[in-house]
C-alpha cells in the first residue's frame, strides 16, 4: 500500500516539475515577427516616406482652392474642425527620434554608426524633424514638441507655444547644419541619396522658410547664402510606379474622381495666359480647360458631371510626381520678398522665381517672357504682397501645405471663401485637437488653448496674428 | 518551484490517512435503469460500516468487503436506494432507477467531475443536447441564448456563418476576451474570430465567424454552464468568463442496433425590412434633367431626393445598354416597393445525421456524420459543414480504461457577403438602405454583366460613360467577387486511466485542437475598386498535457471526501499567412497571389505561447447537508515577464442544504450557497519587448518602424476576485422551484493596451491597470403546473438575471479608454458601465432631455452638441421564457427570449433618411404639405423642440436639409435596443413505442420546427435590434446590416 502510494506520489511530483519548468519561456515569448534591433537606414527609409503620407496636401489644396471637391464637398465647405496629428507623432516623428537616440546612446551608437557617422544621422533626423514639426504646428498652432516623443517618461507632454517652438527651429537647424559632415554620407536616403552637401543646403533653405513665417528677415536672408543653388538641389520625394510608393493622387484616381481643378485656379491663371494651365489641369470631354465650382453644395456639385470639368493634369497626379518639399523656385520667391523688405529691388529674383516654377513644370522657355510680362503680373514693389502671394500660390501647385500657411501670412491671393460653407464659415486658418487629444492630454490642451484662442478653424497661427 | 513541493507535500498528508487492510474485494458497474447508461458518483456502502466507495466514471466500483460478504448499499440522492446481499460474488453489477421522492440532479462540473448538483456551492446550470440541436442554428453559440440566467447571446443571423457572441456574467476584461471558454469532453475549443476591428465596427469587410461554430450539435450530450470563476476557477487563467462544459455523446451497454437518423429541412427567409417611402426616386431635386432633350434620372446620385415617382415617362439607366429590351427608349418613372424585398432569397437549411452507438460491459463506442448546409437569404452564400466524432472507450483489464474522443470538422463557407457599411468589398445591404434609388427595378439588374463582361449598374457615370461610379450592380458584387472559407478542424483527445486502488484513480490525457483555416477575398476585374485578391491561411493549435489523480472515500453516510490534484501543461501556437495582392491582377480575374501587378503585401505572423498548471481540490461532505470546496491552483505564463510569470489563486465555496434539517413536505429543498474565488490571468505574447515592425519596402531600401505600442517588460499578471450567494428551494416534490445567485466580480490590475497621447511618439501602452467590476443578480424559476405522465402536462422556465457594469477606475489619470469608434465611440469610461457611447447630441433646454426640449436654431434645424456621454451597449437586464407543453406524444416547444436596454448605434437610418430612402422622410407637414416641397411653399419639416428662451419652434427648414443635417446629431440614431423575440417554436409528435414492436424501430419523432420567428416587441425602426459584426468586444454597432433570418422546417428523428 505504501508502494502505491509513493508510487501515486513520485508521478504527481513528476508531473508537478514537468509542469513548473519555465526555463524555455523567455525563448518562447521571443516575438518571431519583429526583429528587435534593424539599421537604422531602415527607419529613415520609412521616416521619410512616412512623412509625405501625412502631409495633408489633399485637404490644404483644397482650403487654398488649387483643387475642388466634385460631389463630396464637405472638406471645401470646411465641415470638419477636428484633424489628427497622431500620424505625424507615432509614424515619422517617432522613427526620426529613434535614429536621433539610437546614435547617442552610448550602448548603441557604435552599432548605429553602419548606416553612416552618428553625426550626420543625427543632423539629418533633426531636419526632417523640424521640417515635421512646421507642418504640425502650421496646422494646429500649439502643439507638444520640447516634452513630446518621450515615449514612458512622459505620457501627457506639454503643449509649447508657437514662438518657443520656431526658436528651437532655428536652432535645430543652425545646429544641424554646422555638425554635417560633408565628407560622409547616410544610408536609407530617398530624398538626396546620402549626398550630405544637399542636406546642408536644404537645412539652411528650411531655415529661410522658418525664420520668414515668423518675420525674422535677418535670419532668413542670412541662411539663404547656404541655400540651394539651383534646382538639381530640390527637396523632393521620388516616389516609385508601384503601389506601395505610388503617388498618393495617383492611387486616389484609379479607384476614384473627388478632386477637380478648382475654377479659381482656372480663372486665375485663364486671366493671365499661365502656360502651366494645361499642365496643372487636364481638358474636359469637349477640350477645353474648365474648373470645377468651388465650395458648392453636394447636390450642386453631385449635378455637374465630370465629363464637363478639369482633373489635374498626368504632371501632377502620375504614379511617380515627386512629392515636393521645397523647390529651388520656392527658395527664391523667399529671397524676392527678403530683398524687397530690404528696400532692395526684387524685379530679377521674383522673375527668376516665377522662371523656375515654369521649368519645374516643364513649360517652354519661349512661354516665359510673355507671361512675365503680362500687366497682372509684373512686377510692381508698390504690390509687392500680392504679386509674390499670387505668384507663390501659383507656383505652390501640389504643395498644398506650404501653400495654405504663405496665403495665411501673406493674405494673398484674395480668395473668397466656399460659397456653401457651412455654418458661413470663412476659408479655415487652423485644424482643431482631436477628442482623443482631449481625452488623454486634457489639462495640457486646455492651457494651450487658454493662450492661443479657441480651439476653432478661425483661430490664427501666432505668426498669422 | 518551492510552491509546488508545498502543494504536493499538503496532499500527500491527506492520502496517507486512507491506507487500509483488506480482506477480499467486489466490483461491478452502476447503470441507469431507464436507458442503461452508467451512474458515476453513486455510493456503494457496505451495510453497517462505515467501508464505502463511489462509483467513477464510468459506473464503476471496487470495494474491500469483508470475507462473509454482507449487505451492499446502493445510494444517490434522485435515485431508488438499493441493498442486495453480495453472497459470494465477485462481481455485483446493479441497475438504478429514479426515485420521484427524491430529488437531486447530478451536473458536470469542472474537469469533466459529475458531481450532485446539490453539492456545489455555486451556480451551475445544464442543458440537455436537445436544447441545442432540436431547433438548430448553423452557430451553437446562438442556441445558447435565452436559456441560461446571466447569459447574453447577441448573433448576426443574417449572414451564412456569422458571428454569435456568448457573455456571462458581464465585461470582465477591458481589453481582452470576455467570451467563456468553450471545452468539449474537457478539451479546450478555440472560440477566435478573426474579423478585423474595422469590420467589426461595422466600417467594412466580412463576418467569418466565431470557430466555437465548429461544434456540432448533434453529438452533444449535455451542456454544462459553469458561471464563472467560482464554479470554473479549476480551469484556471481562462476560467474568469465562465466555462461552456460540453459532453458529447458516447455509447451504451445497450441492446438493439443503436442507430440513429436524423433529419431536418428548414427554409429561412428575411424577416425585417426597412420601412422604405415610396414617393420620390433617385437624385437631389424633384426635376429631371434633359439630355438630347429626353429627361433622364440622375445616375450618378445615389439618393432620393429626387422626382416624385409618378410614371413620367425617362431614360432609366437600362436603356442606355444596349443589350437591354429597353435600350433607347422612354420608361416610366414609377415606385417598385418590393425591390429590395425581391432581391433577398429563400435560403434553405438541410441537416443530416447519422449516428452508431453501442457497447458491451468493457467497450463502448459511437460514431456519428452530420451534414449541415445553408444557403443565405443573400444571395450566392452558403455553408457546408461535415462533421465525424468518434467517442471510445475500453476496460483494458481491471485496472485500465483507455478512451479516445475525436472530432473532425470541415467547414465551406462560400460567397460570403460584404458587412458594414463597405469598404472594396462592397456591401449590398448598404446601397439598398443607405445609398439607393428607390425607383430602381431588381428585375432589370438581375442581368448584372454586359456580354463582353462589364458591370451593368445603376449608377453609372453618364450617359455616354457606363463605367460604375460608387454602387456596382448588387449581382455583380456577390457573384464576381465573393469571399470564401474554409476550415478543416480535428479536436479530441486520448486518455489512459488507472485505477490504483478503490476510490483512487489516476488518469492522464493529451489534448488537442488544431484547425487550418482559409479564407480567399476577391475584387473582380471590372470593378470600381481595383482588382484584387487576398489568401489568408491561419494554422492554430492547442495541445494539453493533463493529469488528475482524483480520490473518492465515504465514511458511512457521515462524511464524504473527494480530492483532486492535477497537472496541466498548455500549448498553444497560431501563425498567420496572409497574403494580397498590389496594384492589380496581371490577368484578369485570375485570383491568384502571383498575379500581383506589384509586390504582394504579404503578412507572416507567428505566436507561440505556454501556460503550465498545477492544482488541487479537496471537497468535504457531511451527512449531505454541509459541503465545502476548496482549490488552489498555481499558473506559470511564458506571456509574462520572467520575475513575474508565476501566479496562485485559491478558491473556496461551500452549501448548507437547510430542507435536510427540516420536516415538511412543502419544502423539497431548501439550500444556501456561498463562493469565493480568485482567478489569476496572463495576457497576449509578444507585449514584454521592444521590436521593429516591417514596412513594405521602398524599391530596394527595406522600411522598418518603431511600433505604435509600447511593450511593457514589467507586467503582472491579471486578477479577478469573484463572490457568489445563492439560493435554491423547491416546493412540492418539485413541481416549483427557483434559483437565485448574487454575485459580485471585481478585475484588478488588467493588462491594458492603454491609449497615451500620440505626441509621446506612441499611441498605446501596456499596463497593469483598472478597477472593473460586476455585480448581479441570476433568478431561474421552474414550475410544472400540470405533470401527467400519461396526459397532459405543461413546464415553464423562467431565467432572468440583470448585471451592472463598471469602470471604476483606469490608470492613474486616466479617466476614458476608447474600444473602437465608427462615428460615435464605445468607451470604458470611469464611473459609466463599459461600453459606453460618447458622441455628438442635441442641446437640450434647462437640461430637459426630451425630444421636446431639443433647441432647435433660427434656421430650423436643431443645434448640437459634441462629445455627450450617452448609455452603454451592455443590457439592462435578459432572459428567456420557456414552455413546454405535451399530451400523449405531442410536444409544444416555445421560447421567448429578451434583453432591456442596451445601446445600438444604427448607420442604416442615419444614412436611410439622409438619402431620403426611409418612409419617416415622407408624408405631410402639420400644414398638410408634403414635407418635401419647398418651405416657401407651404413644405419642409418642422423640427419638435425649443428655440432659445424655450419657445417651440416655428421654423420651417427644408426637407432635405433637415434630414441631412441630423446626421451629425448621432444622438438621434442612438436606439434603445430592447427586444423582446419569439425565437423557439417546435411541435413535434413521438409516435407510440408500440407500433414498433416486432419491428427493427425504437422510435420516431416528427417535429415542425421555428427559430427567430418574429420580434414581438422592438424600439428601433427599420433594423433588428439585435447587431453583431464579430464575437469581440466591439459592439452595438448596425451598418448595413444584413437582414435577420426568420427559419421554418421540419425535422424528423428516427432510432434503430
Amino acid at each position: 500500500m505504501k508502494k502505491i502510494i509513493l508510487n501515486t506520489l513520485s508521478i504527481l511530483m513528476a508531473a508537478a516539475v514537468m509542469v513548473s519548468c519555465t526555463e524555455n519561456f523567455k525563448e518562447i515569448n521571443e516575438d518571431p515577427n519583429n526583429p528587435t534591433k534593424v539599421p537604422t537606414a531602415y527607419l529613415m527609409t520609412n521616416a521619410q516616406r512616412a512623412i509625405m503620407g501625412q502631409t495633408f496636401y489633399f485637404t490644404t489644396s483644397l482650403y487654398v482652392q488649387h483643387w475642388s471637391e466634385t460631389q463630396y464637398t464637405n472638406t471645401s465647405r470646411y465641415e470638419t474642425a477636428e484633424a489628427s496629428f497622431n500620424g505625424y507623432y507615432t509614424g515619422p516623428l517617432a522613427d526620426l527620434q529613434q535614429i536621433i537616440n539610437l546614435n547617442t546612446d552610448e550602448e548603441t551608437k557604435g552599432e548605429a554608426a553602419a548606416s553612416g557617422s552618428n553625426v550626420n544621422q543625427i543632423a539629418v533626423s533633426n531636419i526632417l524633424k523640424v521640417l515635421t514639426f512646421q507642418y504640425i504646428t502650421d496646422m494646429w498652432g500649439e502643439i507638444p514638441y520640447s516634452e513630446a516623443l518621450s515615449g514612458v517618461d512622459n505620457f501627457t507632454p506639454k503643449y509649447d507655444t508657437q514662438d518657443a517652438i520656431y526658436a528651437d527651429f532655428l536652432v535645430k537647424l543652425t545646429d544641424a547644419a554646422n555638425s554635417i559632415d560633408e565628407s560622409g554620407t547616410i544610408d536609407g536616403d530617398i530624398i538626396y541619396g546620402g549626398d550630405m552637401t544637399k542636406w546642408k543646403k536644404f537645412a539652411n533653405a528650411l531655415k529661410a522658410r522658418v525664420a520668414l513665417r515668423i518675420g525674422d528677415y535677418a535670419t532668413a536672408s542670412a541662411a539663404l547664402a547656404n541655400g540651394f543653388e539651383n534646382a538639381d538641389d530640390n527637396a523632393l520625394f521620388r516616389y516609385l510606379s508601384d503601389a506601395d510608393n505610388d503617388n498618393p493622387m495617383w492611387a486616389h484616381f484609379l479607384t476614384r474622381t473627388d478632386y477637380a481643378v478648382s475654377n479659381t485656379m482656372v480663372d486665375f491663371m485663364n486671366q493671365r495666359n499661365d502656360p502651366r494651365l494645361a499642365i496643372y489641369a487636364d481638358p474636359n470631354a469637349a477640350g477645353v480647360i474648365r474648373g470645377m465650382p468651388y465650395g458648392v453644395t453636394a447636390a450642386e456639385a453631385g449635378s455637374i458631371v465630370n465629363d464637363s470639368i478639369s482633373f489635374p493634369g498626368a504632371a501632377a497626379r502620375s504614379a511617380t510626381t515627386p512629392g515636393v518639399i521645397m523647390t529651388y523656385a520656392e527658395q527664391l520667391f523667399i529671397q524676392a520678398e527678403l530683398e524687397q523688405r530690404a528696400g532692395t529691388d526684387a524685379t530679377a529674383t521674383y522673375n527668376a522665381a516665377i522662371t523656375a516654377s515654369m521649368e519645374y513644370w516643364g513649360v517652354d522657355a519661349a512661354d516665359i517672357p510673355a507671361y512675365l510680362a503680362h500687366a497682372d503680373v509684373a512686377y510692381d514693389p508698390a504690390k509687392f504682397e500680392q504679386l509674390i502671394g499670387e505668384q507663390k500660390w501659383a507656383a505652390l501647385y501640389t504643395n498644398g501645405h506650404e501653400a495654405w500657411a504663405e496665403w495665411r501670412r501673406l493674405d494673398w491671393p484674395a480668395l473668397t471663401p466656399a460659397p456653401a460653407a457651412v455654418e458661413g464659415r470663412a476659408i479655415p486658418r487652423r485644424r482643431a485637437y482631436t477628442q482623443r487629444e482631449y481625452d488623454l492630454n486634457g489639462s495640457n490642451i486646455d492651457e494651450a488653448i487658454a493662450r492661443q484662442g479657441a480651439d476653432l478653424m478661425d483661430t490664427r497661427m501666432w505668426w498669422d496674428k | 518551484m518551492r510552491k509546488v513541493l508545498l502543494m504536493v507535500s499538503v496532499f500527500s498528508v491527506l492520502f496517507a490517512g486512507f491506507a487500509m487492510a483488506q480482506e477480499r474485494t467486489i466490483s461491478g458497474t452502476v447503470t441507469s435503469a431507464e436507458d442503461g447508461s452508467s451512474l458515476p458518483g453513486v455510493n456503494v456502502v457496505v451495510k453497517g460500516t462505515t467501508n464505502g466507495t463511489v462509483t467513477d466514471i464510468d459506473g464503476s466500483y471496487r470495494l474491500t468487503v469483508p470475507q462473509e460478504g454482507g449487505i451492499l448499499v446502493f445510494s444517490f440522492i434522485g435515485l431508488q436506494s438499493t441493498e442486495i446481499e453480495i453472497g459470494t460474488r465477485d462481481v455485483l453489477d446493479v441497475q438504478m432507477s429514479a426515485d420521484v421522492q427524491q430529488l437531486g440532479e447530478v451536473v458536470v462540473t469542472a474537469l469533466g467531475i459529475s458531481r450532485e448538483k446539490r453539492s456545489l456551492g455555486y451556480s451551475v446550470q445544464e442543458l440537455q443536447g436537445d436544447a441545442v440541436s432540436a431547433v438548430k442554428d448553423g452557430n451553437i453559440v446562438s442556441s445558447l441564448g435565452g436559456k441560461i440566467a446571466g447569459v447574453q447571446v447577441t448573433s448576426n443571423t443574417g449572414t451564412v456563418g456569422g458571428s454569435s457572441r456568448i457573455i456571462i456574467r458581464g465585461i470582465n476584461s477591458i481589453s481582452g476576451n470576455n467570451q467563456p471558454l468553450f471545452v468539449v469532453d474537457g478539451t479546450p475549443i478555440d472560440n477566435s474570430n478573426f474579423n478585423s476591428a474595422y469590420a467589426q465596427t461595422g466600417g467594412g469587410g466580412t463576418d467569418f465567424g466565431n470557430t466555437a461554430a465548429d461544434i456540432n450539435p448533434e453529438d452533444i450530450e449535455s451542456i454544462s454552464v459553469l458561471k464563472g470563476a467560482n464554479a470554473a476557477a479549476l480551469y484556471g487563467s481562462r476560467a474568469a468568463n465562465g466555462v461552456i462544459v460540453i459532453t458529447t455523446k458516447s455509447g451504451k451497454n445497450r441492446k438493439g442496433l443503436g442507430i440513429s437518423f436524423t433529419t431536418g429541412v428548414t427554409a429561412n427567409n428575411a424577416m425585417i425590412l426597412p420601412d422604405y417611402q415610396n414617393e420620390y426616386g433617385g437624385g437631389y431635386k424633384q426635376t429631371f434633367d434633359l439630355y438630347n432633350g429626353e429627361p433622364v434620372v440622375n445616375y450618378a446620385a445615389d439618393e432620393s431626393w429626387g422626382p416624385r415617382m409618378d410614371g413620367t415617362p425617362v431614360r432609366h439607366w437600362y436603356s442606355w445598354y444596349e443589350d437591354d429590351e429597353d435600350f433607347g427608349r422612354l420608361t416610366p418613372f414609377s415606385p417598385n416597393p418590393n425591390n429590395v424585398k425581391d432581391f433577398y432569397e429563400t435560403g434553405i437549411t438541410t441537416n443530416n445525421n447519422i449516428a452508431l452507438a453501442g457497447g458491451n460491459e468493457s467497450t463502448k463506442f459511437r460514431v456519428s456524420y452530420t451534414n449541415f448546409r445553408q444557403s443565405g437569404v443573400i444571395p450566392n452564400s452558403q455553408l457546408a459543414r461535415n462533421t465525424i466524432a468518434v467517442n471510445a472507450s475500453s476496460k483494458l483489464n481491471e485496472k485500465f480504461t483507455a478512451s479516445i474522443s475525436a472530432n473532425y470538422v470541415n467547414t465551406d463557407n462560400s460567397g460570403i457577403p460584404g458587412q458594414g457599411y463597405g469598404d472594396n468589398q462592397g456591401n449590398v445591404v448598404t446601397s439598398f438602405n443607405q445609398w439607393f434609388q428607390r425607383q430602381l427595378d431588381m428585375d432589370k439588374l438581375r442581368n448584372y454583366k454586359t456580354a463582353d463582361g462589364k458591370d451593368r449598374t445603376w449608377n453609372i457615370k453618364s450617359p455616354t460613360n457606363l463605367d460604375p461610379l460608387y454602387w456596382e450592380n448588387p449581382y455583380w458584387v456577390l457573384y464576381e467577387s465573393p469571399t470564401d472559407l474554409t476550415r478543416e478542424r480535428v479536436f479530441g483527445n486520448v486518455s489512459v486511466a488507472y485505477n490504483i486502488i478503490e476510490g483512487l484513480t489516476v488518469q492522464g490525457w493529451a489534448r488537442t485542437d488544431f484547425y487550418t483555416d482559409r479564407r480567399q477575398e476577391r475584387i473582380a476585374s471590372g470593378s470600381i475598386p481595383q482588382d484584387w485578391y487576398r489568401e489568408s491561411v491561419r494554422q492554430l493549435r492547442e495541445n494539453n498535457f493533463e493529469f488528475l489523480a482524483q480520490y473518492n472515500k465515504n465514511f458511512a453516510n457521515d462524511f464524504s471526501l473527494a480530492v483532486n490534484l492535477g497537472a496541466n501543461s498548455r500549448q498553444q501556437s497560431y501563425h498567420n499567412n496572409t497574403m494580397g495582392t498590389v496594384g492589380g491582377l496581371s490577368v484578369p480575374n485570375f485570383f491568384n497571389v502571383d498575379a500581383s501587378v506589384d509586390r504582394p503585401n504579404i503578412t507572416d505572423f507567428k505566436s507561440r505561447k505556454t501556460v503550465n498548471s498545477v492544482y488541487g481540490s479537496a471537497s468535504f461532505g457531511w451527512r449531505g447537508t454541509v459541503f465545502v470546496d476548496a482549490s488552489l491552483r498555481n499558473d506559470w505564463s511564458s506571456t509574462l515577464p520572467e520575475d513575474n510569470n508565476s501566479y496562485l489563486y485559491p478558491a473556496v465555496t461551500g452549501s448548507f442544504v437547510f430542507s435536510e434539517l427540516l420536516n415538511t413536505s412543502v419544502i423539497s429543498l431548501g439550500k444556501l450557497r456561498a463562493g469565493w474565488s480568485q482567478v489569476g490571468n496572463d495576457t497576449d505574447p509578444y507585449r514584454t519587448g521592444i521590436t521593429y515592425s516591417s514596412q513594405n519596402p521602398y524599391g530596394d531600401k527595406p522600411a522598418f518602424a518603431v511600433p505604435n505600442r509600447l511593450n511593457n517588460p514589467n507586467l503582472k499578471p491579471e486578477l479577478i476576485t469573484s463572490t457568489e450567494f445563492g439560493l435554491e428551494m423547491g416546493f412540492l416534490n418539485q413541481r416549483v422551484g427557483f434559483d437565485f445567485t448574487y454575485y459580485s466580480i471585481e478585475a484588478t490590475d488588467q493588462i491594458l493596451s492603454l491609449d497615451v497621447p500620440s505626441t509621446s511618439g506612441f499611441s498605446t501602452t501596456v499596463v497593469n491597470a483598472g478597477l472593473l467590476t460586476n455585480k448581479g443578480i441570476e433568478l431561474m424559476i421552474t414550475g410544472s403546473p400540470f405533470a401527467n405522465p400519461n396526459g397532459f402536462s405543461w413546464d415553464i422556465g423562467v431565467n432572468w438575471a440583470r448585471n451592472r457594469n463598471e469602470v471604476v477606475e483606469l490608470a492613474e489619470g486616466l479617466d476614458n479608454y476608447l474600444i473602437d469608434s465608427w462615428g460615435p465611440s464605445i468607451n470604458a469610461k470611469v464611473g459609466y458601465p463599459y461600453g459606453t457611447w460618447v458622441t455628438d447630441g442635441f442641446v437640450y433646454y434647462d437640461g430637459i432631455e426630451d425630444d421636446a426640449h431639443r433647441i432647435v436654431g433660427s434656421n430650423g434645424l436643431f443645434e448640437r452638441a459634441t462629445n455627450q456621454t450617452f448609455g452603454s451597449y451592455l443590457p439592462d437586464w435578459t432572459g428567456g421564457v420557456s414552455n413546454t407543453f405535451s399530451y400523449k406524444g405531442i410536444n409544444l416547444y416555445a421560447l421567448i427570449d429578451f434583453q432591456k436596454g442596451g445601446q445600438l448605434y444604427s448607420v442604416s437610418n442615419r444614412y436611410g433618411v439622409y438619402s431620403g430612402l426611409m418612409a419617416e422622410t415622407v408624408g405631410n407637414n402639420a400644414q398638410g404639405n408634403p414635407l418635401r416641397d419647398p418651405v416657401s411653399e407651404g413644405g419642409g419639416v418642422l423640427a419638435e423642440g425649443v428655440d432659445e428662451n424655450g419657445n417651440p419652434n416655428t421654423v420651417y427648414a427644408d426637407a432635405i436639409s433637415y434630414f441631412q443635417h441630423l446626421r451629425t446629431r448621432r444622438e438621434y440614431f442612438l436606439y434603445d435596443a430592447s427586444f423582446v423575440k419569439l425565437r423557439e417554436l417546435k411541435v413535434s409528435y413521438a409516435f407510440p413505442s408500440r407500433w414498433f414492436t416486432n419491428t427493427p424501430f425504437q422510435s420516431l419523432e416528427i417535429a415542425f420546427v421555428g427559430r427567430n420567428l418574429a420580434i414581438l416587441h422592438k424600439n428601433i425602426p427599420n433594423v433588428d435590434p439585435e447587431s453583431a459584426y464579430g464575437s469581440g468586444n466591439i459592439q452595438g454597432f448596425e451598418n448595413g446590416q444584413h437582414p435577420s433570418t426568420r427559419s421554418l422546417g421540419f425535422s424528423l428523428n428516427v432510432k434503430l
